[in-house]
């Protein structure tokens, strides 16, 4: 037990300490070596920049995350739909599956500028970016999920004369659960992605927006400052997956402490 | 009780059983002794109603068999549990797909476990728990619905030597309690020969009934039965019965 705290502990506490010297590696060289802060700012100009304009960086964070979720929710619902048709629709599996799948070597980002044309400059070309972009590792994630079922698990609920309703929900949804949220961390970092693409090309607000202001402006420190809270922020939404995951799939012991927790 | 008529199973151009017949008393402790890969799974696939024979027919009490029917509890080789659920509900989750009264059922799973020694651990999930745990689980799960009919195939093939012959004492003493019919496969002689009243010995692809042998031993069989002149013979028996079908 004690054993389990300390390897937490560490498995948090060195990325932290990596982390921090980083941090004190770039602050030093930048003032050592004289670097102009439009180049380069140090953490410490950063952050402060951060502390000074957070009224600002909220204001165009905040459209930015509504997109990236709703964007990401829609995707989910979307993805799992689709892939309980892939799972029952002899059609969709072997006609639209394949096409899905090889589909995915599209740079869906190059798709931007002409959702620009086809939905204007507004927060809508930047939902369905998100959306879109989020929604095939959605779907193929959970077909997966679906269709990675044991055969004699399945056999086992026939011969206890379960109708496919029950197998769907009894066995093929948990049984799939791992592999929605496996699917759901990959989506969420690409609708951010989409979200801030789309604002690059044209957008009025967004933190995207202002990351390409700030850049037009060479105020790198309030660039950095956007990047930062951008990140900060996609690095909660995906905490929040995770520490959501860890209590639906509870059955799944996390893999660190697999070799631990054993025998 | 089970009657198995004139049975046959091709797969396309293979030949898997040709023309099996036997019956199954009420409450008999029937096995299927036969090398791997010589049909008896799929036998017991057919009689579960999962799959349907090339000809010949399976009546259980006196009804054709069409498909999986509710009198009939399968054992599988492994133990085949519901990672997220509990214990206790991997033992109800017939009773689910039944959907009968799952209160009233409860009480039964409960006593189930107790009788295979695992109600302690009616909370645990099955990763909490060793093999022959989790294959003790799969029986209760199979007798909870209380069928009058156990199938079992192979179902402590993936238990080390030791485990197996636990289970073989638990199981016969389990089936003592409930007196359910037992059609039990499996590939080990020695536990043929100590669990069953009668053994079917089968010749590998395409299967027939190459010999049977009424085990007459008197019960309860301790572990101990194993080493006594008389279950070796039996043993000897079945095993020249296996090599004589190899030597063909």
């Amino acid at each position: 037990m004690r054993n389990n705290i300390a390897k937490r502990a560490a498995a948090i506490g060195w990325p932290i300490l990596v982390t921090a010297l980083i941090l004190l590696g770039w602050e030093i060289s930048v003032r050592t070596l004289g670097i102009r802060s439009i180049i380069l700012p140090p953490p410490s100009t950063v952050f402060a920049a951060m502390a000074e304009r957070h009224d600002l960086l909220l204001t165009h964070l905040w459209p930015s995350l509504y997109l990236t979720v709703l964007g990401f929710g829609l995707s989910v619902v979307g993805g799992i739909l689709v892939a309980v048709l892939i799972t029952y629709s002899t059609i969709v599996r072997k006609g639209f599956y394949p096409v899905i799948v090889v589909s995915q070597v599209i740079p869906k980002i190059s798709i931007a500028p002409l959702f620009i044309v086809w939905f204007g400059t507004g927060m809508m070309s930047s939902l369905l970016l998100a959306f879109l972009v989020a929604f095939f590792p959605m779907t193929i994630n959970a077909a997966m999920g679906f269709e990675s079922i044991d055969e004699d698990i399945h056999r086992m609920a026939r011969t206890f004369m379960g109708s496919r309703w029950q197998i769907f929900w009894k066995i093929r949804m948990p049984n799939a659960l791992p592999y929605i949220f496996a699917g759901m961390k990959i989506s969420i970092t690409l609708a951010i992605i989409g979200v801030i693409v789309s604002e690059f090309v044209a957008s009025q607000e967004g933190i995207g927006y202002l990351i390409k202001l700030a850049g037009g402006l060479l105020d790198t420190p309030l660039m950095l400052a956007a990047i930062t809270a951008l990140s900060i922020s996609g690095l909660a939404l995906y905490a929040i997956i995770a520490g959501v995951e860890s209590w639906a799939v509870y059955w799944q012991p996390p893999s660190d402490a697999a070799g631990a927790g054993g025998g | 009780m089970v009657r198995i008529a004139a049975l046959k199973k091709t797969f396309g151009e293979l030949e898997a059983i040709r023309q099996l017949s036997f019956d199954v008393a009420d409450g008999e402790f029937l096995s299927v002794l036969g090398p791997s890969g010589c049909g008896k799974s799929t036998l017991l696939m057919m009689i579960a109603g999962l799959i349907g024979p090339s000809a010949g027919e399976i009546h259980i009490k006196d009804t054709k068999v069409a498909g999986p029917r509710r009198e009939v509890g399968v054992v599988f080789q492994s133990p085949v549990l519901l990672p997220w659920r509990t214990v206790l509900q991997n033992v109800l989750f017939p009773i689910e797909l039944l959907k009968l009264p799952r209160r009233q059922y409860e009480r039964r799973a409960m006593d189930l476990l107790r009788m295979a020694k695992i109600d302690e651990f009616s909370g645990l999930l099955p990763r909490q728990l060793s093999g022959g745990m989790r294959q003790r689980v799969a029986i209760c799960r199979a007798l909870v619905h209380d069928p009058s009919i156990l199938l079992m195939d192979e179902p402590f093939s993936a238990l080390d030597a030791i485990t197996r012959d636990e289970m073989a004492v638990e199981l016969q003493r389990i089936w003592q309690a409930n007196r359910k019919t037992v059609i039990f496969v499996t590939h080990s002689i020695r536990e043929a020969a100590f669990l069953s009243d009668r053994v079917l010995v089968m010749a590998r692809r395409p299967a027939t009934i190459i010999d049977e042998l009424a085990i007459e031993l008197p019960r309860p069989r301790p572990i101990a039965v194993t080493e006594d002149e008389a279950f070796n013979r039996l043993v000897r028996h079945l095993r020249n019965a296996i090599e004589a079908s190899h030597a063909e």
